[in-house]
């Protein structure tokens, strides 16, 4: 039984082959102005990495903000759920889900099964979220991939104030240019966040294990301040910007074996 | 219908519109969701609506601008003619006009963290559109933004401003303080209009409200009906309208009786408000978004319905005429709103048991301090009681702050929870 989900997130398209309770393959690529053509795309490539052709797919869930404009899906389930989901299956010990993708920052209470039992998200802004790390790595002059081990040389605290995206920017550069080290400004970018979403992860029941998903979990030095911030048992999956699609394609074989 | 409306008024809003073809597009829409619904009821709220805001460009009376908590029996008993801003600020946002009159209030330095209501109605008055006041009469109860709004207004129009100053227990002492302030606000309403406040005016108005708070309640109990036979969403709009500024008026308790026989039809032919219902939802908080928005559809995609709200519970007893301002005292502090927040937990979760709900939604209003401070303490307690509860952060009135895509995660991940 050969199934896909399908992420299409405000930033990337993530797509993942599930065949057998396994991870067959997966692609993440860069949202654009056409995203149902290039989620198409990304599905194919896909397919065409696992040796496998659209017509074996017997079922497609599709989750993300491009959910539901994608047409050749068979639902449409919100990436709330499918996170939880694919972090229930990643690790049955996760009780709670921190996912901070390119616009939203979610945070999950889950119990043993997956299903959500409780959720917060970011108000509308993007404080706090991917987006805000790109602005802030482009006025640093570093690429985003880099933020996380550039932050791991740092030696000396700074802490940014402002977490409005605009604000926040214009204070790196003011840092910038009185003499701050790039490693200290973007540790102290990484703990503002951190604080910011410890405070709306507070909302909740925090219960360990405590599973970090989304792009930003690729970044080592976010995880570093969130470790530290959270005191919790913290778990990242290899790769945790796929957790969302690989939910929607679990959910794609669940609903094959409802049938 | 647009025939009612008061002819200067009419054109003042035409005119308005025409200066600005985005408002005029918006006007459209908001036109086409007032004629598109023909309901008997709905059109008694149009009428009424227009017709009291006829009247008060007549001034043949006092006009009042007053708050949704003050009694609107007194007012009616008194021989006023209320208008309310935060109302209309509500049916303005619903036609697409709301963002005209919130530039306005932030172009004279209205801050956009103030509740979107008030900035609405602050443009309103700076803009000189609604008949003015001839006094003001507000209630301090649950909202702490009318009482600055009202005062401020009151120095802009030079006209008095009477706050009713509603204290935080439901006890004797409290509703006898009350009781003092309506007396002596009635006996200086007296002195300037030279009317004498009677006791037949009294009956008649109080009798009008307590008929049509019977049809309120019955209503009410239709609404425990599976499936549900009338939407929160319209309850929260011109309902609610209705509810907050008709009680003691012929024309509301013709609206009352109206819309009870409308619902006991659909209740009788077992009409749901959607066809399958998977969710009953209530809905916490006295407002919902009232410009265009995709909520009810997110709501009805995923067979959810809010089969009630807490802004329709009646919490108060019949007025009695023979003590009419100890009466009007005790609706007052009847409110489960005011007070220790166990209040409104208790009542909150009555009302999950009585509509058999499935999930709790808490509408919470930038600005808004009343509702939004007690809304984690009633999550916590619901949780504990197994009845999952959404804090859905959101505008009413200001559609600036409305994000469709994240408003409908929000929505369809809680529902995908009580799944
Ligand atoms: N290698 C990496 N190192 C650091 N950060 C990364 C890396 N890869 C991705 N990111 C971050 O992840 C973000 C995108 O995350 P993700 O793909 O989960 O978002 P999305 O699902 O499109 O967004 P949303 O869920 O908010 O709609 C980017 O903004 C970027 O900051
Ligand atoms: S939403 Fe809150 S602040 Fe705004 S008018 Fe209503 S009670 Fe007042
Ligand atoms: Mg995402």
């Amino acid at each position: 039984m050969i199934v896909a989900g399908l992420d299409i997130g405000s930033l990337t398209i993530k797509a993942v082959i599930f065949e057998e309770n396994k991870i067959k393959g997966f692609t993440i690529v860069p949202t654009g102005a056409d995203a149902n053509k290039l989620t198409k795309d990304c599905l194919e490539l896909t397919l065409k990495r696992t040796g496998n052709d659209f017509k074996d797919l017997q079922a497609i869930v599709a989750t993300g903000y491009g959910r539901i404009s994608v047409p050749f899906t068979d639902k449409s389930i919100t990436e709330i759920t499918c996170h939880a989901i694919g972090a229930n299956w990643l690790n049955p010990d996760t009780r709670t889900v921190i996912d901070i993708g390119g616009q939203d920052s979610k945070v999950i209470s889950v119990d043993q099964d997956g299903r959500v039992v409780d959720f917060v998200m970011n108000d509308k802004c993007a404080a706090g979220t991917g987006r805000f790390l790109e602005v802030m790595a482009n006025a640093l002059g570093v690429k985003t991939e880099e933020l996380g081990n550039e932050s791991l040389k740092s030696k000396k605290k700074i802490t940014i104030s402002s977490m409005c995206t605009v604000f926040a920017e214009s204070e790196v550069i003011s840092l910038i240019a009185e003499g701050c080290a790039k490693e200290d400004i973007i540790r102290g970018l990484h703990e503002a966040i951190s604080n910011r979403i410890c405070s709306m992860a507070c909302r909740l029941r925090l219960e360990n294990t405590i599973a970090l998903t989304g792009g930003v979990a690729k970044n080592i030095g976010m995880v570093h301040a969130l470790k530290k911030r959270l005191k919790a048992k913290v778990y990242v999956p290899e790769e945790p910007q796929i957790v969302g699609a690989l939910g929607a394609a679990i959910a794609a074989s669940r609903i094959l074996y409802s049938e | 219908m647009l025939d009612n409306y008061n002819d200067n008024f009419k054109s003042a809003l035409i005119k308005k519109i025409a200066k600005n073809s985005n408002t005029y597009q918006l006007g459209n829409i908001g036109s086409k969701i007032y004629f598109r619904k023909s309901s008997k009821s709905f059109k008694l709220w149009l009428d009424f609506l227009f017709y009291q805001l006829k009247e008060a460009c007549k001034k043949r009376k006092l006009v009042v601008w007053t708050n949704i908590y003050t009694p609107s029996e007194l007012l009616y008993a008194l021989g006023l003619i209320p208008i309310y801003p935060e109302l209309i600020s509500g049916v303005l946002a619903s036609v697409g006009l709301a963002s005209y009159f919130i530039e306005t209030a932030e172009s004279k330095f209205y801050t956009t963290d103030l509740c979107s209501f008030y900035r609405v109605a602050t443009g309103l008055v700076l803009k000189g559109w609604f008949p003015e006041p001839d006094l003001i009469i507000s209630s301090s109860q649950l909202c702490d933004g009318s009482t600055k709004f009202f005062h401020s207004i009151s120095k802009y129009y030079n006209c008095e401003h009477y706050l009713i100053d509603t204290p935080y227990y439901n006890d004797l002492n409290s509703q006898k303080y009350l009781a003092a302030q309506l007396k002596e606000i009635a006996h200086k309403i007296d002195e300037i209009s030279g009317q004498q406040l009677n006791n037949e005016r009294i009956n008649h108005t109080f009798n009008l409200s307590n008929q049509a708070r019977e049809y309120i309640i019955k209503l009410s109990k239709f609404r425990e009906n599976i499936p549900s036979p009338l939407s929160g969403w319209d309850a929260m709009a011109y309902i609610l309208y209705m509810f907050f500024s008709s009680l003691g008026t012929e024309r509301g308790l013709e609206f009352y009786r109206t819309l009870y026989q409308e619902v006991r039809e659909r209740v009788d032919k077992g009409i749901g408000v959607i066809k399958e219902e998977k969710h009953r939802i209530l809905w916490l908080h006295q407002i919902r978004p009232y410009y265009q928005n995709e909520i009810i559809q997110n709501l009805k995609e995923n067979k959810a319905v809010i089969s009630f709200e807490e802004v329709s519970y009646v919490y108060w007893s019949a007025l009695d005429p023979q003590r009419p301002w100890a009466s009007l005292a005790q609706k007052m502090t009847s409110n489960f709103g005011i007070g220790p927040i166990e209040r409104r937990v208790k009542t909150v979760y009555d009302l999950v048991k009585r509509y058999n709900i499935d999930g709790v939604i808490h509408f919470s209003q930038r600005g808004c301090r009343q509702s939004c401070g007690g809304a984690y303490i009633i999550k916590d307690f619901l949780q504990k009681k197994g009845v999952p509860m959404l804090i859905l952060d959101g505008d009413g009135a200001d559609s600036r702050n409305y994000s469709k895509a994240q408003t409908r995660t929000r929505i369809e991940a809680f529902l995908e929870m009580l799944s």
